[in-house]
């Protein structure tokens, strides 16, 4: 920052003797900016003129207040503080009238006898996707409501949900070039202190000239950065959010993103779907123990099958073995290696579809995965026994209700699939092992990642493989340390006493 | 760095020759099926594999003789094109004349292995194992899955019961109960291979006799094992017409067998068996609780009289496929002598006892 520039950001408003010297003073230290407009307006009370970015206020709007402040009948001083209306202070400096009107209000000044009266007159242009479900988390039955870019927005859905006394917000600014805003959630009355004073510090250390999106914030917070697991919930379910502050977390969202980044979680909730509970708890379990399996399918599959096919086939039952070698004959690849080249088709595709226009994502998706896969198997690189896997896999790792953990076990299954070519079993096993040590060890804002299981807690398996029904799982999950542990008492007393 | 010293050290382990043991299944040339003879001095293999694609209904197979059965898998090695390989075998068919030896000696190399199918069953043939294993069958199936399923559903109908290669390991080497395998012979008329009933071990060496398909029904009733299907037919009259209609076949739908031994020196065996029967086919028959009694008195005489008859066979045989040593060993061990058991087995005064019951006739009144 050079001299000049130092200086102007210091200047008072009052030490200015006219408007076209404030102005250009205003203008100086917003860079000259060329969207940085000025505009005289006539009032009896002596010279005025109303400074604004064009490009961040909404222009009729602005024309209402400024018509309305004109035609008002008004005496310097009496003028109260609305939402829409601030009284600047005279001895504000260039700077805070900056910083004013880069966020988007028009800063209207007056000059006469008695020196400066300023105010701030708030019409941000607000433009704003509308509430839709959230395309990656989309649900069969309850709300279909999604958080938009806006993070007032989110807050009011989020309030609108729970109307609790004790519901807080904390407002955090971060970013020293974007100033963004953070806003921080829990339930005061839930959420354990330590816990949530450990998320603020870890968002106020943030260092970073910018911050784009939660996503971005994520990396500088999570405990683990080198874990393939992800140690935050990301959710664009306003539903979502406010089950897991319920339970004594705590949601971090941002100004211009739709996501709430919720800690701490363990590796359970990211198998968790706001389906489970908006159905009956039967479906509920079912789904549940569904996707759990998926889990499993989508690491370990490959790398069974390619420990079969290469080391252990004497474990194939008696009739599956002839066909099983009917359909790798004459293949010329190792099964690593045709592996390898399947599920990179399969990413490839997706990945594909993913940045293609809608209908023709289809048809990428559809053509792609028949015809190659036809193709694969006629041409003799691949067997069929092979595409039944991978195909099995893919379908498996789009079943978690999570896109990171999407991601992650859509990874984890590498390893494992060149630790199966290289030892069979033997080689699963000691993944296996290595990928139980990290689980156990990985911790998510200090509490351990994989909580009901280790340490072992016997009232929240009611909430983890399987769902119980909502009335018997009276305490909170530990896994957030809430303060508060019960949830709820007996809701179905009547139950018993027309029993007796 | 500690850390990094240690992973250096993991990763140049990494740079360590050493052998790799993956066996690609697209490499391996799976045999299902193998026979074992004599030829001469040496022994004389024969394994058959299933075809590999749809286009060829037989498989292929190959011959070699050897000293050993290594020995002779290891020639046989050498004129295949890929790796052969013992671990999904499913039958081991030996021929009468080997199995009339000491059969652990072929076996051994079997047991060895521990990538081999040990639920894979073993089978003594008539003659020569190669040679029922090359007649044209008139089957759809390949001669593979021919003879295991014909071992399945000997299995099935209780002439046989299940019989692994882990479960004969346990009778080669218990001295108070005989093995005893299917007994697999060549259907001139039919074309079609057939268990034609048990052949029955002494030790480990096969004593040349064998149980018909009736008796290997009731040698299977005695020993507790049956199938899922147990029938059993015999002539129950004399002068009907046609002569079907003399027979009748009852299917049992719980029938066991408790043998019990005396605790003196002669050890006097009683063999108790227990049947419910339902009767399946007999035209002429009048379901009034009069000829329902003639029924089962006849049936527990005939099953007494074939009882008594197998009891003998066996008996000559020296063959203990009941266990009846085993039984004797464990609760009167002081008359146990594993040396002279065999001789003792053989003079072994045996009483059957029958208890009949005809439970249904299969005709509604």
């Amino acid at each position: 920052m050079d001299k000049d520039k130092r200086i102007n950001q210091d200047k008072k408003i009052i030490e200015m003797v006219s408007i076209p010297e404030l102005f250009k003073e205003v203008s100086f230290f917003l860079g000259n900016t060329q969207d940085f407009i000025k505009r005289d307006i006539s009032v009896d009370e002596g010279e005025a003129f109303c400074m604004y970015i064009e490009t961040l206020v909404d222009r009729e709007r602005l024309e209402e207040l400024l018509e309305w402040f004109q035609r008002s009948m008004w005496e310097v001083g009496e003028v109260a503080t609305t939402s829409d209306f601030q009284i600047i202070k005279a001895d504000s400096s260039i700077n805070d009238i900056g910083l004013r009107i880069v966020k988007g209000e028009a800063v209207l000044w007056i000059l006469n006898d008695n020196g400066w009266t300023g105010f701030s007159l708030i019409c941000p242009l607000n433009r704003f996707r509308a509430i839709e479900e959230p395309k990656n988390e989309q649900v069969v039955r309850g709300s279909h409501a999604g958080f938009n870019e806006s993070v007032l927005t989110n807050i009011n859905q989020i309030r609108s949900k729970m109307r609790s006394k004790n519901l807080v917000v904390r407002y955090l600014t971060i970013g020293k070039e974007t100033n963004s805003t953070c806003v921080l959630i829990y339930l005061d009355n839930i959420a354990n202190q330590m816990v949530v004073e450990e998320y603020i510090m870890r968002v106020q250390a943030i260092d970073s000239d910018m911050a784009f999106s939660i996503g971005y914030i994520e990396e500088f917070i999570e405990d683990n950065s080198w874990s393939p697991f992800p140690q935050f919930l990301n959710t664009e379910r306003p539903d979502r959010v406010a089950a897991n502050l319920a339970e004594g977390r705590i949601a971090l969202m941002m100004e211009g993103s739709p996501t709430a980044l919720i800690g701490p979680v363990n590796f359970f909730a990211f198998y968790q779907s706001p389906d489970d509970y908006n159905g009956r708890f039967l479906v509920g379990t079912f789904y549940r123990l569904l996707r759990i399996l998926s889990f499993v399918i989508a690491v370990f599959l490959p790398a069974l099958y390619i420990a079969v096919i290469g080391f252990h086939f004497e474990i194939l039952p008696d009739d599956l073995a002839l066909p099983a070698r009917r359909a790798v004959e004459g293949v010329p690849y190792r099964p690593i290696v045709e592996a390898l080249l399947l599920e990179l088709t399969i990413e490839l595709i997706r990945e594909a579809g993913i940045r293609l226009p809608n209908p023709i994502g289809q048809t990428i998706g559809i053509v792609g995965g028949l015809v190659i896969g036809d193709a694969v198997v006629n041409a003799g690189l691949i067997s069929n026994l092979m595409i039944i896997v991978v195909a099995l896999t893919a379908i498996s790792s789009f079943v978690v209700p999570s896109v990171e953990m999407n991601t992650t076990v859509r990874i984890l299954r590498f390893p494992f699939m060149l630790l199966a070519s290289g030892f069979g079993f033997y080689g699963i096993a000691i993944g296996l092992m290595l990928l139980t040590i990290h689980l156990v060890k990985l911790e998510s804002l200090r509490s351990p990642y994989l909580t009901p299981l280790a340490p072992f807690h016997i009232s929240s398996l009611k909430d983890m493989f399987i769902r119980m029904p909502s009335w018997l799982q009276n305490k909170r999950p530990p896994g957030a340390s809430p303060i508060d542990k019960k949830r709820q008492g007996d809701s179905r007393w009547w139950k018993n006493e027309r029993e007796k | 760095m500690k850390i990094k010293s240690l992973l250096l050290v993991i990763c140049s382990s990494l740079l360590l020759t050493g052998c790799w043991d993956e066996r690609l299944l697209k490499d391996a040339y799976l045999v299902y099926t193998m026979g074992m003879d004599k030829e001469g001095d040496e022994v004389a293999i024969n394994i058959y594999v299933p075809p590999f694609d749809q286009f060829h209904t037989e498989g292929s197979s190959i011959y070699q003789v050897g000293r050993t059965i290594r020995d002779a898998r290891y020639i046989a090695n050498s004129k295949s094109a890929e790796n052969i390989d013992y671990s999904k075998l499913q039958l081991i068919m030996m021929g009468e004349d080997l199995a009339k030896e000491d059969i652990y000696f072929y076996l051994d190399a079997l047991y060895r292995n521990p990538h081999n199918n040990l639920s894979a069953r073993l089978a003594v043939v008539e003659g020569k194992a190669g040679d029922l294993l090359h007649k044209p069958l008139a089957t759809q199936k390949n001669t593979t899955e021919y003879f295991t399923g014909l071992i399945r559903s000997a299995e099935f109908v209780s002439l046989m019961p299940k019989m692994s290669l882990q479960y004969a390991c346990t009778l080669l080497f218990d001295p108070g109960q005989d093995l005893y395998l299917p007994y697999l012979a060549f259907d001139e008329q039919t074309n079609r291979g057939e268990v034609s009933g048990i052949a029955l071990f002494n030790d480990k060496k096969f004593t040349g006799t064998v149980l018909s398909q009736e008796q290997a029904t009731l040698f299977n009733l005695i020993n507790n094992k049956l199938g899922n299907v147990v029938r059993l037919t015999r002539k129950y009259k004399e002068k009907e017409e046609p002569e079907t209609g003399n027979y009748m076949t009852i299917e049992t739908t719980m029938g066991k067998a408790k043998i019990k031994i005396e605790n003196n020196a002669t050890l006097a065996t009683t063999i108790k068996i227990q049947i419910k029967a339902v009767v399946t086919e007999y035209a002429p028959l009048v379901p009034d609780e009069k000829a329902m009694r003639e029924v089962e008195e006849w049936w527990t005489k005939e099953i007494k009289k074939d009882a008594e008859e197998l009891v003998g066979i066996m008996q000559e045989a020296k063959s203990d496929g009941f266990g009846i040593g085993r039984k004797v060993a464990a609760f009167h061990p002081q008359h146990w002598d594993e040396k002279t058991w065999k001789d003792k087995y053989a003079e072994l005064p045996v009483i059957v006892e029958v208890d009949f019951k005809l439970i249904g006739t299969g005709l509604i009144d």
